[in-house]
């Protein structure tokens, strides 16, 4: 009863923080209409190449422009919506569902499970976040699959801590007692009454991990080392712009960029309402 | 003495992650596709040259032995030979390692400066439009990618107003400086070579810049939230209605309070602006140790990645330690 009175409360309109998600979720919302619906509004295909416009400026043909591969960057930007928007949140639902999976058992069993746990969960936050997910991004190879997991294996720790803890403490509390009193097994306690109770923090910091994880598959497939060039991904359409810039030719690098901070921002305010209702600060 | 327990505490938990590190990233890059020696060899080389070659270079000897080579070798200081460069990994820590740190540094006190200036007008002003708009400053900050903001400001600044050097380098190529330290505004500085020093500042200028927006939000959010939660104490306020001017109240109560969360914060803003630096070096033509370390993992260059994983590790968790250590001398009630 009391988690369903929370859950309402999260989504209500009346305290501070509300403007800020509502804000984020009709920006995402937008995005990802457009990102599925690609075709009707764009005429251009996302590797359709225009051989009568190579590095055009923005026209009336091509809303922003087209690259030096004669691509257009408005059909681009959308198709590059879908890469970008899926392995973002795919990313962090995989951390949120191996980290708390991990997290709770670490947490609900202690002993040696634990302990081998933390000590690995240490080793991977001995790295700064974009770091290890370069170096494993670098290590594993670049198809679509190996980067969602090198991206979630950044966030995993902190999901595993963040589970745990909260399991630990909700051990104690007498509701728990009860259960296991009344013959309940491990397995039911965990899942029936334990994990339900512990979403909430997660939740929270679900939406901020989203944004992040999508500026870090831009950043890898700007260096190289995410997604592959004639694919449409903001992240390497930026990267093969960039020396166009400098020569004044903005249009190729400065709307793909446009756009991923637009996203990002989306994911961000939403991160920033659910963190002031929740009076939680990071 | 209580300092020295701290010290202790962390070195005893610290010392097993490296070794961990050490030894997941060493099977890690073995086990993994990539091959280093096929990657220097000529074209034309027979199975027979890329045995010798590996044999050179000591990869043909069990996994476990060649750990050991490596690890006697780093703890005297002995990081092995890039397979690439053939040149000492150490030698080019040195070069490269240093101009990094600049740029992070530099990131991080810009960072920090907006931070302060935006966190306590955002907190002395609460719900104000000055407020609402420096908290979306920050969060629009925390949103932007660096590489791309970095081209933005290199487009307006060099582009269209010409005041930003080319973003190439970190010093202007027609201008000699004597290496001390690798840092380039101190070697500046010491060797007193004035149009060094502000060659070296106007090429720092936009990528700093960068950084310093970039990485600010976390730190401003913070500032903004312990200063208004000293600025509604009773204390505060009984100490205004003593007649304190309010210098003082800032200085001894507001800036005092609100810098005791900052250091472990700080030492994750650190971690982030090693991260965002490796894009913007990239950016800037910088060479610094980012790119050094991308050339190395992407060319499976082992010592060098080794080397990269350990040193940033190492780094890593000894900026956490420094900050464990200021935050328990700023906060004497904090026990461990």
């Amino acid at each position: 009863m009391k988690a369903t009175n929370k859950k309402r409360r999260l989504w209500s309109l009346n305290q501070s923080g509300d403007i800020l998600a509502i804000t984020g979720i009709i920006i995402l919302t937008v995005i990802s209409i457009m990102a599925i619906a690609a075709p009707l509004f764009s005429s251009w295909g996302p590797k359709q190449i225009d051989f009568s416009a190579f590095l055009s400026a923005p026209t009336a043909n091509h809303w922003f422009g087209t690259d030096g591969n004669g691509m257009d960057v408005w059909s681009r930007i959308l198709y590059g919506a879908r890469i970008d928007l899926s392995i973002g949140i795919s990313s962090v639902v995989i951390a949120v569902l191996v980290g708390s999976t991990i997290g709770s058992i670490a947490g609900y069993f202690g002993g040696w499970m634990d302990a081998i746990v933390m000590r690995l969960t240490d080793i991977v936050q001995a790295f700064p976040p974009f770091i290890l997910a370069l170096t494993v991004a670098a290590m594993f190879g670049r198809d679509i699959g190996q980067l969602v997991l090198a991206i979630s294996l950044v966030f995993m720790p902190a999901y595993i801590r963040l589970m745990r803890s909260e399991i630990r403490a909700l051990r104690q509390r007498s509701f728990i007692e009860a259960a296991e009193c009344a013959g309940n097994t491990h397995m039911r306690i965990l899942v029936r009454h334990l994990i339900p109770n512990a979403t909430r923090p997660i939740l929270v910091i679900a939406p901020l991990n989203c944004g992040w994880a999508i500026l870090t598959l831009a950043g890898l497939s700007f260096l190289g080392l995410g997604i592959p060039i004639p694919e449409a991904e903001w992240g390497a359409m930026i990267s093969a712009g960039a020396a166009d810039v400098i020569g004044g030719r903005w249009w190729t690098s400065v709307f793909p960029g446009l756009i991923l901070f637009i996203s990002v921002l989306g994911f961000n305010l939403i991160g920033e309402g659910f963190l002031e209702r929740s009076g939680q600060r990071s | 003495m209580r300092l020295a327990t701290l010290i202790f505490r962390r070195l005893q938990r610290l010392i097993p992650v490296l070794i961990g590190v050490s030894v997941v990233c060493f099977a890690l890059i073995r086990v993994l596709p990539g091959d280093p020696i096929l990657l220097i060899v000529p074209e034309t080389a027979t199975a027979e040259d890329i045995e010798r070659t590996r044999i050179r270079y000591g990869l043909d000897r069990p996994i476990v032995v060649q750990y050991w080579d490596y690890m006697s070798g780093v703890v005297q200081g002995d990081f092995g030979t890039s397979i690439q460069t053939n040149r000492p990994v150490a030698e080019e820590v040195r070069e490269r390692l240093p101009r990094t740190l600049e740029l992070v540094g530099y990131g991080f006190l810009c960072s920090l400066l907006l931070a302060l200036c935006f966190g306590f007008i955002s907190a002395y002003r609460p719900g104000k439009p000055i407020d609402h708009s420096s908290r979306m400053l920050a969060l629009a900050g925390n949103s932007l990618p660096e590489f791309w903001f970095a081209l933005i400001l290199i487009l307006v600044f060099f582009g269209f107003l010409g005041w930003a050097p080319p973003p190439i380098g970190r010093i202007g190529t027609d201008i000699d400086i004597i290496r001390v330290t690798g840092f380039m505004t101190l070697d500046a500085i010491i060797t007193g070579n004035w149009s060094a020093l502000v060659s070296a500042l106007h090429h720092l200028m936009l990528p700093v810049l960068t950084l310093g927006i970039v990485a600010m939000a976390p730190m401003m959010r913070t500032i903004r939230a312990s200063a208004m939660e000293v600025l509604n104490s009773s204390g505060y306020r009984c100490a205004a209605s003593h007649g304190l001017s309010s210098g003082r109240l800032f200085r001894n109560y507001v800036l005092r309070e609100s810098l005791v969360p900052l250091p472990v914060l700080g030492g994750l803003v650190f971690g982030n602006l090693i991260g965002g630096s490796v894009l913007v070096e990239y950016v800037f033509s910088w060479q610094g140790f980012g790119q050094w370390a991308l050339r190395g993992l992407l060319l499976r260059d082992y010592p060098v990645i080794q080397s990269f994983v350990l040193i940033i590790a190492g780094f890593y968790v000894v900026i956490f330690l420094i900050a464990d250590v200021v935050q328990a001398i700023l906060d004497p009630r904090i026990k461990f």
